[in-house]
């Protein structure tokens, strides 16, 4: 009572005196015939606010009444787009947290990649250290300051020996980024340029020394070179990449573990000052750029500088928008398959509902009022969707995550991990929303509209084939991709993948080594070479012939290289083992493109380092980068000198795979210089590869498989609902003498016409589609028979079972019992 | 626990528009008027009564000023106001129709 006003209390007062009176009862027998006074004063108080504002929570206060009604229904909706909300939200927080979310460094909002642009209009980030300094003295004015890094692989030997991820940083990185530390110190001046300490991350603590609180101080032995650890950095501070390095070291100690080459480069970027405009810092950056880089070869040669922001760790290029677009439009196409399936759902209902909102109708309620609190109750159930959504995805984005790192992590990478924030919460709250009245607004507008309007059953058919055709578009495309993953496996790499493999041991391997593996009867070739093919980008190198320079692939082996892989010299001949002879093999595409018509041997080419040689051979084309990209465009070979720290061992195998890695691993172990090794056959190296297109087929699949799985959802509930509904009209046509099997059959038409307006629809979408996404995408052969055909029977036979398991019901129909039951 | 008819809320506000139409009123005297003219078969439930009355003024379908009655009593009186009036013809249009309409459905059937 306290919490009524003084007026209402007072005529409330008056009231029960009123009646006590005219029952000649007491008070308090007036007071409970009155009622609860609470609920009055709850009332009341949403008399007050504005008159919107009481509707809105009389619709609220009537759609969690119905929904409490109607626990099926709920149960149903809210899962149906609970399962869509979360697949969509787990994208989006993916998302978010690479694409949208400043990295935590400071001034994340002012940090921008310096890149040059060249007379093509190709982009280029990467500059050398002797580049990056003359960019930094320019830069004074405009930035905070410029930091250049290299995130490498690299093998940690002691404490324990495991690949790793190092990242190579300028002086200054930590100052200008504001990182902090968890303990130990930064490195001074000296050490920086001396490159003989090493900071390590906290995920490279927990994953090297076991969070060994004695760390700093301790070594850690990186290939032949020793490092202090000064200190360990907060767990907030991941570095400026979305994989976390296990430590960073100076730029200084680059070539102490890394494999030599030549000019390495690595990206720069820089942090403005606040107040500084992007477009300014470039045009004072741009002359000092065109002067570093505007002579020497042709493909280094640029035009003009560039500022691209990158606030946070992915920035939003447009590669990144177009493939995020994509996958975007993936998972929308299924959310929309779920709010067409409740539309379906809800239009059910709304027949049921139809007298009760005739009623309200006609004791004078507007036909928007209803409409909006028809809506109401499909926004109610939105949000319970939202929130199991949401639910779902934070457990499900760190599962995702771990799968579409797991490559990563097995080579030693942590990703930084993504979490739920704000932006996914307000992203999931807007899309349960959209999708609460998306499905809730047609039946809504169905049910209030004039009843001579019965649109109904076609309205449901038009929304059985939305649903067909987006789930036809959702399997093809995932088809498309699997079939692209498979081709891509079975691609030609120009040798066998099964027999090559890659040593992978971080040891020397001498004279001595290479002769005992050589003496296995099961191993048929042993090779040292600078790089191994299939390792995704391989050393390129400046060429110079017949005074023109070109930018080529560039490998060092030895005499037992082209016999290692399979190779047969197609002209010419090798090399030979012992021989000092400056003499080089070149691939076929080289020949072809170098020296175009002419005789390809005893040409001469300088490389960059000034040696200069002869050609005496060609080889047949391999792939020594990523297997997506096809065979080299360019490849030289060149004879290893001397034996050197860094080199690759690849090895033919002649017996058995898998017992050939296990002695190679034997003789790693019992070596001059012992260490483990981990074998790995060229088709393992280029799994890896596979990867990317790996997770697309399975993000595809995933949502084709969710797609079709709620069409069929919504194919059997329309159909037990025509029956239910026609249960009368069935029993008169089986008392006629019909055979239930017409009767079913035409239930079966009926419906699964629907569903094939949906794939005639479907496909040409599909083509269109594929066309445009996939092969810009994910370099995709967009056409692929088998996907094409065996996606759609699939559909069919899958949605005709759905339909026909709840029309057989038509054929149980008791013509008795259906004629009585007054439909 | 027994579902509550969603109408009623909307039949509430007709039978109230309908009694003040006759002649103003409090409160209590609305309660009796429409127990009393529907020979007991309309009983209205006191506690939302005053939402009720509370929402229609709000909404200017009817208007409330504290009198004296016969009995001396301070009592707020309720009378309808023209937007009242209309709203009220409306409902009873529609109102009759549909029970005409449910009306012949009911003798169909018999």
């Amino acid at each position: 009572m306290s919490d009524l006003d003084d007026d209402l209390r007072e005529e409330i007062e008056t009231h029960l005196a009123m009646r006590a009176e005219h029952d000649r009862s007491t008070r308090e027998q007036a007071r409970k015939r009155f009622g609860n006074q609470g609920q009055i004063a709850e009332e009341m108080r949403w008399m007050h606010v504005p008159r919107w504002l009481d509707e809105v929570r009389q619709d609220l206060r009537y759609a969690i009444r119905g929904i409490r009604h109607n626990p099926g229904f709920t149960a149903t909706a809210v899962s149906v787009l609970g399962l869509a909300i979360a697949a969509v939200t787990t994208l989006f927080t993916l998302y978010s947290n690479y694409v949208l979310k400043p990295m935590p460094i400071r001034g994340a909002d002012r940090n921008y990649y310096v890149g040059a642009v060249d007379a093509q209009g190709r982009r280029s980030t990467n500059w050398s250290y002797e580049q990056f300094r003359q960019l930094e003295a320019a830069s004074v004015e405009a930035f905070e300051g410029l930091y250049g890094e290299n995130l490498v692989q690299t093998a940690v030997l002691r404490p324990v020996q495991t690949e790793s991820f190092v990242s190579f940083v300028s002086p200054g990185y930590f100052g200008l980024t504001g990182a902090r530390l968890l303990t130990g110190r930064f490195l001074s001046a000296q050490e920086e340029r001396d490159g003989t300490h090493l900071l390590l991350s906290h995920s490279g603590w927990r994953r090297l020394l076991h969070e060994d609180p004695e760390a700093v101080g301790k070594t850690l032995q990186i290939r032949a070179t020793r490092f202090t650890i000064a200190g360990i950095l907060d767990p907030a501070f991941t570095g400026t990449e979305p994989v976390i390095p296990d430590f960073w070291i100076p730029l200084s100690a680059m070539d102490k573990v890394r494999v030599v080459g030549f000019g390495r480069p690595f990206v720069v970027s820089g942090i403005l000052k606040p107040g500084v405009t992007a477009e300014r810092a470039r045009q004072m950056l741009e002359p000092v750029g065109i002067r570093i880089r505007g002579e020497g070869p042709a493909e280094q040669r640029i035009t003009g500088m560039e500022l691209t922001p990158r606030h946070s760790f992915i920035p939003q290029g447009t590669e990144v928008k177009l493939a995020a677009a994509m996958v975007f439009a993936i998972f929308l196409l299924v959310l929309l398959i779920a709010c067409a399936n409740l539309a379906n759902l809800q239009l059910a209902r709304a027949a049921a509902r139809r007298q009760e909102i005739e009623v309200r109708l006609s004791l004078g309620a507007s036909r928007w009022r209803i409409v909006r609190q028809l809506l109401t109750e499909s926004a109610v159930v939105g949000v319970l969707a939202a929130m199991l959504g949401l639910l779902a995805a934070a457990f499900g984005v760190l599962r995702l995550q771990d799968y579409l790192f797991s490559e990563a992590v097995r080579w030693g990478l942590a990703a930084v991990p993504a979490s739920l924030d704000w932006r996914v919460f307000v992203f999931s709250a807007g899309i349960a929303l959209v999708s609460g009245v998306a499905f809730g607004l047609l039946p809504a507008l169905e049910a209030t509209a004039s009843a001579r309007k019965q649109t109904g059953f076609r309205m449901r058919g038009y929304l059985i084939s939305g649903q067909a055709a987006a789930s036809l578009v959702l399997l093809i495309l995932s088809a498309l991709l699997i079939r692209n993953t498979q081709r891509l496996y079975q691609a030609d790499a120009g040798f066998d993948l099964d027999r090559v493999m890659e040593l992978r041991w971080q040891e020397v391997a001498t004279p001595a080594f290479v002769d005992r593996l050589r003496a296995d009867p099961l191993i048929a070739e042993v090779s040292v070479q600078d790089s191994f093919p299939l390792s995704g980008s391989y050393p390129r190198a400046k060429i110079t012939t017949n005074g023109a320079v070109h930018l080529a692939g560039y490998n060092e082996v030895d005499d037992r290289y082209f016999a290692a892989l399979g190779l047969k010299i197609t002209q010419g001949r090798g090399f030979v083992r012992g021989s000092q002879e400056a003499i080089a093999v070149v691939s076929e595409a080289t020949a072809r493109r170098l020296w175009p018509g002419q005789n390809v041997l005893g040409q001469t080419l300088v490389v960059e380092d000034g040696k200069s040689y002869q050609v005496a051979g060609v080889v047949p084309d391999v792939v020594s980068g990523w297997m997506f990209q096809g065979k080299d465009p360019t490849m030289i070979y060149v004879p290893v000198m001397e034996i050197k720290g860094h080199q690759n061992v690849a090895v033919r195998a002649a017996g058995d795979v898998q017992t050939v890695k296990r002695r190679l691993r034997e003789y790693c172990v019992t070596a001059e210089s012992p260490n483990v090794c981990q074998p790995m056959t060229a088709r393992e190296v280029a799994g890896v590869q596979r990867f990317p297109f790996q997770a697309a087929a399975m993000i595809a699949s995933g949502a084709g498989a969710i797609g079709l799985l709620l069409t069929c959802i919504g194919l059997f509930g329309v159909v037990s609902y025509m029956v239910v509904q026609r249960s009368r009209e069935i029993g008169i046509h089986l008392a006629l003498g019909a055979q239930a099997g017409q009767v079913v059959g035409r239930f079966v038409r009926d419906a699964f016409g629907w569903v094939l307006l949906g794939i005639v629809v479907g496909m040409p979408v599909c083509l269109a589609l594929s066309a445009v996404a996939a092969s810009k995408v994910f370099a995709l052969d967009s056409f692929d028979a088998a996907a094409y055909l065996v996606t759609p029977t699939v559909l069919v036979l899958i949605t005709l079972l759905s339909c026909f398991l709840p029309a057989r019901r038509a054929s149980r129909v008791d013509p008795m019992i259906s004629l009585r039951h007054d439909g | 626990m027994a579902r509550k008819p969603d109408h009623l809320q909307g039949s509430l506000d007709l039978l109230i528009l309908k009694s003040l139409e006759y002649r103003p009123n409090h409160g209590f005297g609305i309660t009796l008027h429409i127990e009393t003219v529907s020979e007991g078969l309309l009983n209205v439930e006191e506690g939302s009564l005053y939402p009720a009355l509370h929402r229609l003024e709000r909404d200017g379908l009817i208007a409330g000023e504290w009198k004296v009655t016969e009995n001396q009593r301070r009592a707020r009186v309720y009378s309808i106001t023209r937007d009242g009036k209309k709203r009220l013809a409306e409902a009873t249009d529609n109102w009759k129709n549909v029970n005409r309409g449910v009306a012949r459905m009911l003798r169909f059937s018999e």
